[in-house]
């Protein structure tokens, strides 16, 4: 691990922009790690196409694992319970995430593609606090949702959840 | 029963502009990035929400709805309480007008613990007190089910 630190790494974008990244620091991505522990040498040698995300995105991105590259590995993944009772983000990452609708979904998407599971959990974190305390209708508005349900499939819905109230 | 419809939402409306002018994300979106995830993350940021919030996402579109139902397969109790962001815990209770379509939204919260919007919430609680005065069930809800509201 250690003699990897100083290794860097070029990831090519889909818009096809070299990024150069310490090793270490792109295997935050669990898919780029694989992908190096599969190519091995081949890896320090060649550039390694990252096809679903722009350089816009791949750069933001990277930043976040710079950030984080100290972070302790992540616990296993039978905490999923005590990692999802909370919404709170570290005051860095609200920075970080401070960004327009766009940037925000494909920064979710970039992570997801790229298995960078507490950074998937930062924007869904920000994506759910964007929606507490909101009404229906304000969500529709955050979001440009279309309210698509029939008059048919609005009474249905009043009455499953009417069954609530005598609980 | 339109004139009085309207005015159930003027306050509502007033609410949502005021809390806007607080927040990073003030406009809407050219489109809908949101309903662009896949199901699979979509289901994530359900996992982070408490099941009112669950609700009232569940309630903006269909695809949505059935998620939320996915995660919360039975009714959501809808005494539950959130905790809203910065604010003191709300004991918001949406009581389920627009989350019900057709009879106008009206929310209720505890006086006692929240913080900011008097006004509106006054509104609100006049509303309800009216409501629940003239009859304890509305079209099948049991209005009079809402007196811890009062602060008991």
């Amino acid at each position: 691990m250690a003699a990897s630190e100083s290794t860097r790494i070029t990831l090519v974008s889909n818009d096809g922009a070299e990024v150069h990244v310490e090793r270490n620091v792109a295997e935050r991505s669990m898919l780029i790690k694989n992908m190096m522990e599969d190519l091995g040498e081949a890896a320090m040698t060649q550039s390694v196409p990252i096809p679903n995300v722009n350089e816009s995105v791949l750069k933001k991105v990277i930043e976040w694992c710079e950030h984080h590259k100290n972070d302790p590995p992540a616990a296993a993944d039978d905490d999923s319970d005590s990692r999802k009772k909370t919404t709170d983000i570290e005051e860095w990452d609200q920075k970080f995430m401070q960004v327009d609708q766009e940037m925000l979904f494909e920064i979710i998407l970039a992570s997801n593609y790229l298995d960078i599971k507490p950074l998937l959990d930062v924007g869904c974190k920000t994506v759910a606090n964007m929606i507490k305390g909101k009404s229906p209708e304000e969500i529709r508005k955050t979001f440009n949702i279309t309210n698509d349900f029939t008059p048919e499939e609005e009474e249905q819905i009043r009455r499953e959840n009417e069954w609530a109230e005598d609980r | 029963m339109p004139p009085s419809k309207s005015r159930k939402r003027a306050a509502p409306a007033q609410n949502s502009r005021k809390r806007a002018a607080q927040e990073v994300v003030v406009t809407t979106p050219a489109k809908c990035f949101l309903l662009q995830l896949p199901t699979e993350i979509l289901l994530a940021i359900f996992s982070f929400l408490d099941p009112v919030t669950s609700t009232c996402l569940g309630l903006t579109c269909t695809r949505l709805y059935a998620m939320h139902r996915s995660q919360h397969p039975k009714p959501i109790d809808l005494h539950l309480t959130i905790d809203i962001g910065e604010r003191k815990p709300a004991g918001l209770r949406y009581l389920i007008d627009e989350l019900f379509f057709g009879k106008g939204l009206l929310w209720v919260a505890e006086k006692k613990n929240f913080v900011g919007e008097d006004v509106w919430i006054a509104t609100a609680h006049a509303e309800w007190r009216k409501r629940a005065a003239a009859s304890p069930y509305d079209r099948d809800w049991i209005i009079a089910q809402t007196q811890d509201l009062e602060g008991k």
